[in-house]
């Protein structure tokens, strides 16, 4: 039996299993497999895919980040040969080219998870080459010089962009903005530092959770500096003597290389490369030189500076200028390759990154108190509720009050220009996240409570939203019976959708006690129909027996007439839409209603012109008639 | 002729797992399962095998007397023939004292003999055994045919029907385009 099957059809495998094939391939096929079909696109853009897909790494790939011409950068593969140009891709960076038609350039700060964090002049950007992802972030005080990088901190799933700078014999300021809270915070190291005298030293390398800078001490020792993205402090990692006191060699940035943080220094006495790499992290004696290279100065590779190892252990590196090359660990050149980038040295902007399809996590919303204007927050979840969508977007009409406005625990905004700033940047975002943001004026405790606070997703704070709103006070009941009194079925819209969303009313009101007679419900939900579906009405009222309607009879009517409709075919809804088309203000089908009832459907749509006011006084007057009926 | 590709397998493992009772005298009760495809073959493995499927943990679990008794314990969604290539493969990793180069061809030779279609079948049976190794192996070893393959292959493969209009997909194409590079 089973092998019947194989031979007539391909097995298809559920998706489950699809799911756990598609995490063990690399981001490139992922992405190229996009356009399978619908249901892998949905699946490869789930968010929780794109982070179990990191998590298992079962295809981890490396590529170096190099700049080419204006916006580009080249993307290679460090596993691939060097002169193979099928591993490089050219990426455009997302910095807006204005900034670049002033003289200013882009600079590959950090890479952290696959995203990358650019700097030109003041536009910080954080992005993933590998999906376009990208996002702005502002940061004003720019002061020239300063040490910044990029980090991740795994206990909340929040990423940092860390600004450091060195004021002269004063001790160090710390600018950290958490992309969670959508905030920069600051803090005060205890200990002055100075810069290193390149600036490619004030790139943050991240490893460990956290963010490391080689910076000379107060006595003018080398010491590596540590920003910890959790804890958001600042520590020391000494460093051995030789290395701390190695002022006649030249000494290249910090690198992480396999995993350890590294020290390269050219010394010139014996001309060797020297690599050092701390074994173990913040383990002062697992400190090593690992790796030696004699550097001839008529060779080509009269300096080398290591990037990082590739699969097979080679040493990949850049001359400090355009040529790349890689290295076996006995020191002997494999190849190398020349790379053309204009006036730019390639060892600044260098950056080894891991392929990955992460984007920044949703921000934290509910850290800041949102008042809807003029609405109760009820009546805003339950329009949302409407919509019925699964991606609940925070409409226009959310009003922010500048004076709520306050930051979490973490950081408070005392002026009134700051909290303008970031009610704009609020404004922007409102649109672009999928998180539902509700505080009522009578509820700003609602912020400051504890079990709301905690939650991190949008839908579990919506659930709890929700259960705190839906009371069973009177002003609500008083809403729902508006509401469902209100409702109205729009033509070409889904009738199954229009049934479920009365039944969703129904049942919520019947949750707070509100109980109807069957027949009341069957005539709200003849209510609900639009104008158009006036003769429908008309003959389901008068085919009762005794007058008296029931839901279920309305309903299965209901559905009956629309698949008559539907069965009918095109031909006459094609001419209604088209009659639409002519003056789309016209509500024809309203004026044939009520002449229906009186005199009958041709003549009525004839002579529409004139009934117009008479006919919606009609309408309105059998709605008013219908919510007597209930109120009584 | 499925049981007997089964007993002459087993052969020359019983003599290991004979010396292997020899050592331990005391498990000596619990030393085979009855098990039975959805094809009505019955098997019996041995115990330290059978209980590395989930399965099969699982159904003792609920009821504990199937171990003892000469009840055989269903496999609903696995045909003989899978089970004899599941068993054949944790036999190879988990019995014979192989090396690693051993185990290396062991795969290489495994994944050979099967087609397209019988991979999908050994993952679907693997996946409702609940056997982890074997899972992650086949996952791993579909995910490396399929990674540098175009897009038609892949729904082919799987059996997916195009959903999409040529103009949505052209526009999915474009967006990933970079991705695309390497793929004829």
């Amino acid at each position: 039996m089973n092998r019947n099957r194989d031979t007539s059809l391909p097995q298809t495998l559920p998706e489950e299993l699809i799911e756990e094939i598609l995490l063990r391939l690399p981001v490139k096929s992922i992405l190229h497999f996009k356009c399978v079909c619908k249901s892998w696109f949905s699946l490869i853009s789930n968010p929780r895919f794109v982070k179990s897909h990191f998590d298992v790494a079962a295809a981890p790939t490396h590529r170096l980040l190099t700049f080419g011409k204006g916006h580009e950068v080249n993307s290679i593969d460090i596993d691939a040969a060097l002169d193979d140009d099928s591993g490089k891709v050219v990426f455009n960076t997302p910095i807006p080219s204005r900034t670049l038609k002033y003289g200013g350039r882009i600079c590959i700060v950090g890479s952290c998870r696959g995203l990358i964090f650019l700097k030109s002049n003041i536009n910080f950007v954080i992005w993933n080459p590998s999906t376009g992802f990208h996002k702005r972030i502002h940061y004003n005080e720019l002061m020239y010089p300063q040490l910044c990088g990029f980090g991740y901190d795994s206990s909340t799933d929040d990423y940092v962009v860390v600004v450091v700078t060195l004021p002269h014999e004063r001790t160090a300021m710390v600018d950290c903005f958490s992309t969670r809270t959508n905030s920069w915070s600051a803090s005060e190291g205890t200990i002055p530092y100075y810069y290193c005298d390149h600036h490619e030293f004030r790139y943050g390398e991240f490893l460990n959770g956290a963010l490391h800078w080689l910076v000379r001490s107060y006595d003018h020792l080398h010491v590596i500096i540590a920003f910890d993205a959790r804890e958001r402090t600042l520590s020391e990692i000494p460093v051995p003597r030789d290395l701390a006191t190695a002022f006649e060699y030249e000494i290249y940035p910090l690198k992480v290389i396999g995993g350890c943080l590294c020290f390269c220094f050219m010394n010139y006495r014996t001309t060797m490369l020297e690599m050092w790499m701390m074994k173990e992290y913040k383990v002062h004696s697992s400190w090593t030189k690992s790796f030696l290279l004699p550097i001839r100065h008529d060779s080509f590779v009269s300096i080398f500076y290591p990037l990082c190892f590739t699969k097979n252990g080679e040493i990949l590196g850049t001359d400090g200028g355009k040529v790349l090359a890689k290295f076996n660990h006995k020191g002997q050149l494999l190849e190398h390759s020349t790379h053309d980038c204009k006036d730019r040295f390639v060892l600044e902007p260098c950056r080894m990154y891991r392929e990955s399809l992460l984007s920044l996590p949703e921000e934290d919303f509910f850290h800041f108190h949102v008042v809807i204007q003029g609405r109760s927050p009820l009546q805003h979840i339950l329009q949302l509720c409407g919509q019925k969508s699964n991606t609940l977007k925070p409409t226009r009409s959310l009003f922010i009050r500048e004076e709520e406005v306050r930051l979490g625990d973490r950081e408070r905004i005392n002026t009134m220009s700051k909290s303008r700033n970031l009610l704009d940047r609020l404004d922007i975002d409102l649109e672009k996240i999928h998180l539902p943001v509700f505080a009522a004026q009578q509820n700003l405790c609602l912020m400051k409570n504890r079990s709301i606070n905690s939650e991190i997703h949008a839908r579990t704070l919506w659930e709890k939203i929700e259960s705190l709103y839906v009371s069973k006070c009177g002003n609500n009941k008083l809403f729902l019976l508006n509401y469902i009194v209100s409702l109205k079925f729009k033509e070409r819209t889904s009738l199954l959708d229009h049934l479920n969303e009365f039944q969703g009313i129904i049942d919520q009101m019947s949750g707070m006690g509100i109980k109807f007679e069957d027949e009341i419900l069957g005539l709200l939900l003849l209510n609900s129909l639009p104008d158009s579906w006036e003769t429908f009405k008309v003959s389901i009222t008068n085919s009762t027996p005794n007058g008296v309607v029931s839901l279920q009879m309305v309903k299965g009517s209901v559905l009956n007439k629309e698949m008559r409709r539907k069965a009918q075919g095109g031909e006459v809804r094609k001419r209604k839409e088209k009659r639409v088309e002519v003056n789309p203000s016209l509500d024809t089908r309203m004026w044939s209603v009520t002449t229906v009832t009186k005199q009958g459907i041709y003549r009525s749509i004839v002579s529409c012109g004139k009934r117009r006011t008479k006919a919606k006084r009609a309408s309105q007057k059998r709605r008013m008639m219908i919510v007597s009926l209930l109120l009584q | 002729m499925a049981e007997e590709t089964e007993s002459t397998k087993t052969e020359p493992l019983k003599t290991a797992e004979e010396e292997f009772k020899k050592l331990e005298i005391t498990e000596e009760e619990e030393s085979e399962l009855k098990l039975e495809t959805s094809d009505h073959v019955t098997f019996m493995v041995e115990a330290s095998i059978a209980m590395k499927f989930g399965a099969v943990q699982q159904y003792l679990e609920v009821s504990p007397a199937a171990s003892a008794s000469a009840t055989a314990i269903p496999l609903h969604n696995v045909a003989s023939r899978e089970l004899i290539l599941i068993l054949e493969y944790y036999r190879m990793h988990d019995w014979v004292d192989a090396g690693e180069r051993d185990l290396k061809e062991f795969d290489e030779r495994f994944l050979k003999d099967l087609n397209y279609e019988e991979l999908k079948e050994l993952l679907l049976a693997a996946n409702y055994l609940n056997v982890e190794k074997l899972f992650n192996f086949l996952t791993k070893s579909i995910a490396n045919i399929i990674r540098n393959k175009d897009v038609e292959f892949v729904r082919t493969f799987f059996g997916i029907d195009n959903d999409y209009t040529p103009e949505e997909e052209a526009a999915y194409r474009e967006e990933n385009a970079w991705a695309g590079v390497k793929f004829v």
